[in-house]
This record gives C-alpha cells, sequence and structure tokens, in this order.
C-alpha cells in the first residue's frame, strides 16, 4: 500500500470528522425531527465512509469501531431507537475517540493498546447497550462449526477431479457477465483439465435470441487444496442465474446420478459428455445409466407418472459440504494472520527528515574527503587504511541515501493514460497508449518535477502528432494511432522517451512557421536537429488548427525550460510520415555526482564522470603542425576540442611546449557527439556534492553548479552538454575537410 | 488491448486505493465521485465493468444503475457494487436494478482484483 | 462493429466473403445476427473472416454456433479463414475448435 494513499486517507479521514463534529453540533435542538434526522444522516454517512476506506487500508481497530458507531446510526435512521442528548454525548465522543484511532493509524500502529484500548472497549460496550447485543456472542458467531468428519465414500468414482456442470440461464448475458471470465478465474483454483462447452440449447437461427444465454458446460478442475465452497464463490455473481452442480474428486455414483437427472439434455448425451471430458469412465456411465433406468422403471411400475425424484443420498453430499466449509474457515484465519504480518515491511517517513538526511550526507561526503587530503599529507599508513575504509563506507551510505529518494516512474506513466483517454476522446482520435521501463527508477524530486513537461509532450504527441483515422487509413496506417511511452537508463542518465507513430514534423513547415515569427534569418543554414529545436522556442507552434488542448503555442518553450532547470535534455527524432521521438534524458539525481576533477591554470574544475568518455595527451602526432587548429584526428575520427583556460579566462599554461608540462585533452561524450577540453592536470575522481550557484552566477555559461572540495575550496562544475555544443559549433565555423586532417 | 474499469465512489482515498490497485493490474481506470459525475465522464468509450459505491451524495449508486440500464451503449456493462453487510435490503434493491456483482465492505485490494479478475477476465 | 463483404463475393457462384472487425460482444451481437441473417439466403457457401475482431464474449461465440448449425443444417459451406488471437483464444479455451471448418492460415 503506497504512503501516498494513506496520507490521503488520513486527510479525508479528518475532513470527514470535522464534519462529524459540525453535525453533531447542531444536533442541539432535537425537538426538530427533519434537521435532527439530516444530522443523523450526515454522521451515518461520514462514519460510514470511514469505514469503508479504512477496511481498505487493513486497519481494523477503525473498522470495528465504526461498525458499532453505525449499527447505532442505523437503527435511529430505521426509526427503532430515538435519539437524546445521552446518546448525542456518546457519538461525541465516538467521533473524538474516532479521531485518535485515526491519530493512531497515521503514525503507522497497528492495532491499539493502553489507554486507547481502554476507550474502545467502553465505547463500543455503550454502544451496544443500545443494540440490544453483547459483544461476546456477535465475535463467536462466526465460528462455530462443528467438524463432522465424513466417512470415505465406498461407492466413490474413480475421477480423481473436481467435476463443475453449469447451465447459464438467458440473462447472463444481459447482465454483463460472461461466462469465459468465470470459466477463465477457475485456473486461479486449479489446473482446467476439460472444458466442453454444450450448446444443445441454442435454437434454429430463426428462434436465436443472440442476447440470451443459452450455454452450458462441463468442466473437469484438478484442484487437490481446493473445497467445494471456493468453487461455488467463482459464480456466486451467477448463482441466482445459472443451474451449476459441483461434484468434489471421488463423489458418490448417487450424485452423478442426481446431477445428470438435473440437467436438461438427454440422459444419454450427458453420459457420453461426461465420458469424454473425463469425468466417468465408460463402465461407470453405464452403471449411472442402468441404476437409473431399474429407478425409473420402478416409479412408472407403480403407475405414478410423475419426474423421478432425486436419487442422491443427500445426507451424504451434505457431509461432504460440512467438511469443507469447516476447511474454509480456518483456512480464512490462516490468511487474516499472513496480511497482518506483511503490513510491516514499510514504515512511513517524513519527506523533510529525508532530506535533512540527504544533506547532512551531503555533508559527510565534503568531510571525508578534508579528512582523507589531510590523512594523506601525514602520510601515516595506518591512519590512511583506516581512512580507505571509512571513505568506501562513506560512500555506500551516499548510494543507500541517494537511493531511498528513488521511486519507480510507472505510476506517474499510469496517470497518462487517463489523460490519453480524455485527449482521444475530445480530439476524436483512436490512441493506444503503451508503456514500458514503468519500473526505472529515479529521483521523487524528478519525477515530480516531470511530470508537466511530460504531460504536456504526450498531449502535443496526440494532438499535433498522431494524425486523425482517415487520414492514417489513407496512408495505409492502422486506424489506432500509438503512442509509446518508455523510460530506460542510459549512461549515468535515465531517458525518457515519447514516440508516435503520427505524422512526423515537417521541417518546411517549422521553417517558414519559424520565419515568419523571426525566430531564424533568411538562408539560414541548419541541420535537422536545429530545425526541430525551433518548436520549443517561445512563441512557437505549427498547428494549422489551434485546439483547446495544445497548439497555443505556449509550453513547448516552457517544456523545455522545465527540462533543462532539471539539467536534462531534449533529443528530437522525426521522420515525416513515420512519426516523431522525443528523448527527455534527465541526470539520475540532483544532489550528488561522481566526478571528475581537473586543473586549469589555477582554478580547478568537475566533469561529471559518466559523461568522460577518455583522457588523452595532447601532441603534434595528435594534433598535426598547425598550432591553432582546434580540431584534433583521434583514431581517424575529427575530435573539435577547446581550451578550458579561453572558455573561462584562467592564465593556461599552453604554449610552453619547451617544458615538461603537458597538455591533457578529456574527451567527453554526449548525446553520441564527442568533444575534447584541454586542461593543465588530471587529478582524479571525486565526489561531488552539487551546491547550486547563486542568482548572480546563474546565467553563467558553460557552468551547472559548484562544489566544495575536501580543501574547502570551490570548484566549478562544467556543464557538459553545453559546452559540447559549443565546441562542436566553434569547429564547425572552421570548415574541416577530411584531407586537412593528417 | 487492456480493459476500463469505472470506480464510483464519494471516497477520494478509496478512489485512490483501488486505483493504484486497478492500474497496477493493467487496467485502465476512470474515477468518478459519484452517479452523476460518472454519468457526465461515460461518453461512448468502452467501459468493461464498473464498481460503484451505493452511499453517495448527488446520486446514489441504486439511481445511477438505474440510469446506466438505459443507456444503450451501457445498458451491458456489468456493474459491481460496494455494499455493506448490513446493506442485504440495498443489495437485493441493486440487483434487481442489474448490478448483479457485489463486493462486501470493508474489503482489502486483493479481494477487489479477484472479483474485478472474475468478472473481466 | 461492422459486418461487410469482402471482394470476392459472387452470387451467381453463390459464394459470399464476410468480414467482421473489432467488437463481437454483447453489445453488438444483435446488429451482427441482423446482419448475417440478411445473406444466409442468397448464397450456398459462407466464408466468414474474422481476422479483424479485437474483442468477443461467450455472446460471440454462440453466435457462431448457432450460425455452424443452421448452416450445417440447411446444408450450406461455412468455414472461417481467418481469426484474430482473440477469437482463436476463446475457441481454444472453449475446446470447440473441432466444430468448425477452419481454413489453415499461417
Amino acid at each position: 500500500m503506497s504512503d501516498d494513499s494513506l496520507q490521503i486517507f488520513i486527510d479525508e479521514a479528518e475532513d470527514l470528522l470535522n464534519i462529524a463534529e459540525q453535525a453533531l453540533l447542531h444536533l442541539d435542538n432535537l425537538d426538530n425531527e427533519a434537521d435532527t434526522l439530516d444530522g443523523i444522516n450526515d454522521l451515518f454517512c461520514t462514519f460510514h465512509t470511514i469505514k469503508g476506506a479504512a477496511g481498505l487500508f487493513g486497519l481494523d481497530s477503525i473498522v470495528e469501531f465504526t461498525h458499532v458507531v453505525e449499527s447505532v446510526l442505523c437503527k435511529i435512521r430505521e426509526g427503532s431507537l430515538t435519539v437524546d442528548e445521552d446518546i448525542v454525548s456518546l457519538f461525541l465522543s465516538s467521533r473524538d475517540h474516532l479521531s485518535n484511532l485515526v491519530e493512531n493509524a497515521h503514525s503507522g500502529e497497528q492495532g491499539i493498546s493502553g489507554e486507547l484500548k481502554i476507550i474502545d472497549d467502553e465505547l463500543i460496550g455503550k454502544l451496544d447497550d443500545y443494540l440490544g447485543v453483547s459483544t461476546a456472542d456477535e465475535k463467536n458467531n462466526d465460528l462455530t462449526l462443528t467438524a463432522t468428519v465424513t466417512e470415505k465414500n465406498t461407492e466413490g468414482v474413480i475421477n480423481e477431479n473436481w467435476h463443475i456442470s453449469l447451465r447459464f440461464g438467458p440473462n447472463v448475458l444481459r447482465n454483463g457477465m460472461d461466462p469465459a471470465s468465470f470459466i477463465g478465474y477457475l485456473s486461479n483454483i486449479g489446473e482446467l483439465k476439460s472444458v466442453t462447452l454444450v450448446s444443445d440449447a441454442i435454437p434454429q437461427w430463426n428462434d436465436f435470441d443472440p442476447e440470451n444465454c443459452y450455454l452450458g458446460f462441463e468442466i473437469v478442475l484438478i484442484a487437490a487444496d481446493t473445497n467445494k465452497e471456493a468453487i461455488e464463490e467463482v459464480f456466486e455473481f451467477v448463482q441466482d442465474d445459472c443451474r451449476i452442480s459441483i461434484l468434489p474428486p471421488h463423489s458418490h455414483i448417487d450424485a452423478y446420478i442426481k446431477m445428470i437427472e438435473e440437467l436438461p439434455e438427454e440422459d444419454m448425451r450427458i453420459g457420453d459428455i461426461l465420458v469424454a471430458c473425463g469425468a466417468l469412465t465408460s463402465s461407470e456411465k453405464e452403471d449411472v445409466l442402468n441404476t437409473q433406468d431399474r429407478l425409473t422403471d420402478k416409479v412408472t411400475a407403480g403407475g405414478v407418472e410423475q419426474k423421478v425424484p432425486p436419487l442422491g443420498k443427500v445426507a451424504v453430499e451434505q457431509q461432504v459440504v460440512q467438511q469443507e466449509v469447516v476447511d474454509a474457515a480456518l483456512k480464512k484465519q490462516n490468511e487474516l494472520k499472513l496480511q497482518r504480518d506483511n503490513s510491516q515491511q514499510t514504515i512511513r517517513v517524513n519527506a523533510l527528515k529525508l532530506e535533512s538526511l540527504l544533506n547532512l550526507v551531503g555533508e559527510l561526503v565534503i568531510g571525508s574527503a578534508n579528512a582523507e587530503l589531510n590523512a594523506r599529507r601525514l602520510a601515516d599508513a595506518d591512519l590512511n587504511e583506516a581512512m580507505e575504509n571509512l571513505l568506501r563506507l562513506v560512500e555506500e551510505v551516499r548510494d543507500t541515501a541517494l537511493g531511498l529518494r528513488m521511486v519507480q516512474i510507472g505510476e506517474t506513466f499510469n496517470r497518462y493514460k487517463r489523460v490519453v483517454r480524455e485527449v482521444s476522446r475530445d480530439t476524436g482520435k483512436d490512441i493506444d497508449l503503451r508503456i514500458s521501463g514503468a519500473e526505472t527508477e529515479l529521483d521523487k524530486t524528478l519525477i515530480e518535477k516531470i511530470g508537466d513537461p511530460l504531460m504536456h509532450l504526450v498531449r502535443n504527441a496526440i494532438d499535433h502528432g498522431i494524425e486523425p483515422s482517415e487520414k492514417r487509413l489513407a496512408v495505409g496506417k492502422p486506424a489506432m494511432g500509438t503512442v509509446n511511452l518508455d523510460a530506460f537508463h542510459d549512461s549515468g542518465s535515465i531517458v525518457i522517451q515519447i514516440k508516435d507513430d503520427g505524422g512526423g514534423l515537417s521541417k518546411e513547415k517549422i521553417l517558414n512557421k519559424a520565419l515568419e515569427k523571426n525566430l531564424i534569418q533568411e538562408n539560414q543554414q541548419l541541420n535537422d536537429q536545429e530545425i526541430y529545436r525551433l518548436i520549443f522556442e517561445a512563441g512557437f507552434s505549427t498547428a494549422e488548427k489551434v485546439s483547446n488542448l495544445s497548439g497555443r503555442g505556449v509550453g513547448m518553450d516552457v517544456v523545455r525550460r522545465n527540462i533543462e532547470s532539471l539539467r536534462g535534455h531534449v533529443e528530437i527524432e522525426s521522420e515525416e510520415g513515420k512519426g516523431t521521438s522525443i528523448s527527455i534524458r534527465l541526470p539520475l539525481t540532483l544532489a550528488i555526482i561522481d566526478g571528475f576533477q581537473v586543473r586549469v591554470g589555477n582554478a580547478q574544475y568537475i566533469v561529471p564522470l559518466d559523461m568522460v568518455d577518455e583522457c588523452i595527451e595532447l601532441n603534434e602526432s595528435l594534433r598535426g603542425k598547425d598550432e591553432q587548429a582546434n580540431y584534433v584526428n583521434l583514431r581517424g575520427e575529427i575530435l573539435p576540442f577547446m581550451r578550458l583556460s579561453d572558455m573561462f579566462g584562467e592564465k593556461g599554461e599552453k604554449g610552453e611546449m619547451d617544458n615538461k608540462h603537458r597538455d591533457n585533452i578529456v574527451v567527453v561524450k554526449f548525446l553520441g557527439k564527442k568533444a575534447g577540453f584541454v586542461v593543465d592536470e588530471l587529478l582524479g575522481e571525486h565526489q561531488t556534492v552539487i551546491k547550486p550557484l547563486g542568482k548572480v552566477f546563474q546565467n553563467l555559461k558553460g557552468i551547472s553548479g559548484a562544489t566544495i572540495l575536501g580543501s574547502g575550496e570551490v570548484a566549478m562544475i562544467i556543464d557538459i552538454p553545453a559546452m559540447v555544443d559549443r565546441v562542436i559549433k566553434s569547429g564547425e565555423k572552421h570548415s574541416i575537410l577530411p584531407n586537412e586532417i593528417h | 488491448m487492456s480493459k476500463t474499469i469505472l470506480i464510483v465512489d464519494d471516497s477520494s482515498s478509496v478512489r485512490s486505493v483501488v486505483g493504484i490497485a486497478l492500474k497496477g493490474a493493467g487496467y485502465e481506470v476512470i474515477e468518478a465521485c459519484d452517479g452523476k459525475d460518472a454519468l457526465s465522464k461515460m461518453t461512448g468509450q468502452k467501459i468493461h465493468l464498473i464498481v460503484s459505491d451505493v452511499n453517495m451524495p448527488n446520486m446514489d449508486g441504486i439511481t445511477f444503475v438505474k440510469a446506466l440500464k438505459k443507456l444503450p451503449a451501457y445498458k451491458f456493462t456489468p456493474v459491481c457494487m460496494l455494499t455493506t453487510e448490513a446493506g442485504e435490503s440495498k443489495m437485493q434493491e441493486g440487483k434487481a436494478a442489474g448490478a448483479k456483482a457485489w463486493i462486501i465492505k470493508p474489503f482489502q485490494p486483493p479481494k477487489l482484483l479477484d472479483v474485478v479478475s472474475k468478472l473481466v477476465g | 462493429m461492422a459486418l461487410m463483404r469482402e471482394r470476392g463475393s459472387n452470387k451467381t457462384k453463390g459464394l459470399c466473403k464476410l468480414a467482421i472487425d473489432k467488437d463481437m460482444t454483447i453489445y453488438t451481437i444483435d446488429a451482427l445476427k441482423q446482419g448475417l441473417s440478411e445473406e444466409l439466403d442468397i448464397y450456398n457457401r459462407f466464408e466468414l473472416n474474422l481476422a479483424n475482431v479485437e474483442e468477443i464474449d461467450s455472446a460471440g461465440i454462440q453466435l457462431l454456433l448457432a450460425l455452424s448449425s443452421e448452416l450445417m443444417q440447411k446444408k450450406k459451406e461455412f468455414k472461417l479463414t481467418s481469426m484474430s488471437g482473440v477469437v482463436a483464444k476463446l475457441i481454444k479455451n472453449y475446446g470447440i475448435s473441432a466444430r468448425f471448418n477452419t481454413e489453415d492460415v499461417a
């Protein structure tokens, strides 16, 4: 059970208890019958709703208590009890007690104890006085069955399976009951050995009313551990409307005779069906039919023209039934016990407590880095060893703490099913939403913040992406459009993908629109990605018809901003006529990352480790002779690079190639694109607790945050996605031709 | 194609728990807070099962079922009533109106899923 | 739901090719029976394509059984040329595959 739901219950119960209190306080003038009855009705409804909801959460103490209050209220409503001051004050204390019970449940307590229990008993006692029952009696009623053990049938049939015979009544289908569902459900109880459909009752075509049910079934069920009650329960909703016979394994042959006689079909025919489905052997069938014939003869010989009376020894069957009922009762008791044991495996935690724990873990990480630095300086072997152990533990604590915030994305996805249905209804499009990767986990904060942008994208896919059915059919697509929602992990990020099989993005339309809105200049050269990205620009909308769902030109830019504020990125792939796929790439968590520390001049920077592809030394063979070139030949690939010192205005050490200094290139990879950064020194891995930048620095290009190093110094975290774009762009200005690379 | 279930209950926590349980089992869920709300949300889409409370404001469960059985698009939709052990008369009334299945409150999600799978597979 | 006469039907040869799509349940069964009734006297051979049936219930199965026995009684041919997964599954669960003349469709 999810904590969210319990919270909803607690809130709802509090609201209802307030209503109950108001209702009770208005019961001041008991002479006004109409008002009083209204108040009692309100009370009844509140207690009733709380009881129903509490039951769903297995809050037995609340259910038991509200049940008694409800019963007293019921008596008043029926008119067999009149309201007086005493009852009103008893209801008031009951309301207060219920409030305590809810509070008790909120704190995660199972059951009640101590003073609460004493008050509970006391109030129930007082309430019961009005009901005229003693509680003890009522509670014992449930299980006062005396077990009478049956003797093993001597004349049982060989069949060791259950036999179920069904003849459905005419209205079953009209009532929305489908025999197929019930029969399918039987496989939850046992294995369906055979199902034989008896269609003899279907009349001639002209008399056949297709909404009537004429079907019958003979079913053989392999189920060693079940009982008659459980099988009867399967058909409880059709029992008024269906002839049901259930014969336990090795039933007495008389029971079969009785069943056959009661069935509408010819006895011989049923005999054959039973043999065919394995319920009886041929010789048993002969036996059954012969016995029956003899008895029929006897009756007709006596000159009495009446239907053959049921022959089965009713007693035999009844004894069997009793044994089954006792078994069922015991089983139910055991199940209840099990349920209680299971419900203690999760605990509710206040989100604020969790947050402060995570903050502390962040500080712990920084503190331990500081300690490590000092330990290394002291160069004490024992201390260093202890330190290493400590660091490993800190790392584990960090991972576990972060894991506490991880939740599955499935629930968020499921919310969209409804959206899809609503949108498809509004637009008249038939949409199939397919969800995969629902079990993918990501940070709760991320999930909360990504919900709305994602919703917008899903709406957009349906509204703009999927074409109207007629158009789809015309181009040879199935009328039903498909939207895929998928989530998966990919190299340190979470990717959420929204894919539709609609019309795809029209580059031409986008370009025209962008020109019209002055978002781009005429003759501006743009690649596909850049064109698609235009749809995320403020004030952009290509829908020719503005619908009330999307298409107002607001939204897509907000979507992009929201995603980027989560350090996420949007990628679009589209093929005209075939569909569009939008991928949102998000970091796993917002708080702590594994970083790669580098030095440029006097400053230190952090590159998110999962984006670092490799580190290479920048030398002449790599770069060629051109000192100013901003690309290298990396094993035959063009790798554009940039000096971080140029970028951030640090005084780098470039050009001093003659002495010991060597430039290093950190090769990073993002979205399959590679770029290099020249740095002065590689310092290695560093656990990085991300601290957000202050307002002043928020618009800084190329920096996504800062962190505090063990030494107390501040290091900037490089915004790799932004930088990769920048490096690649500046690389393109120097039109690189393959023959220029050495 | 997954099956769609309409849950009608005035308690938001009941709707929440029932909704989570049903979605978890792969059903699509539409929620409504009373009979009136439910009717307004039934606009032609296929609904395979309706799970409805009996005591609700605006329009109670019995009135809702009676109205439902008059709608050509939904007259065959099975209805499962959420009744109480004390509500034997309500249950008979519901059955007469056309709600042939029931779950006795209080109940827990496994029981609900059990009944649902019995009714819609 | 729709009952459609497919291409290839031929009055002079007496062959009727029919297809049912989407819904074959209690909701649509009355209309389906009416549609089928209109064809029954005109033709001698019937081929029914159920490949596009998305939902079928016991009412749908019952209709097939009634149709099959009606045609058998009138000595007319009846063949299920193809069926969707849901139809095949219910026919299998009900153990009635043998009651229909089905074409082997790979």
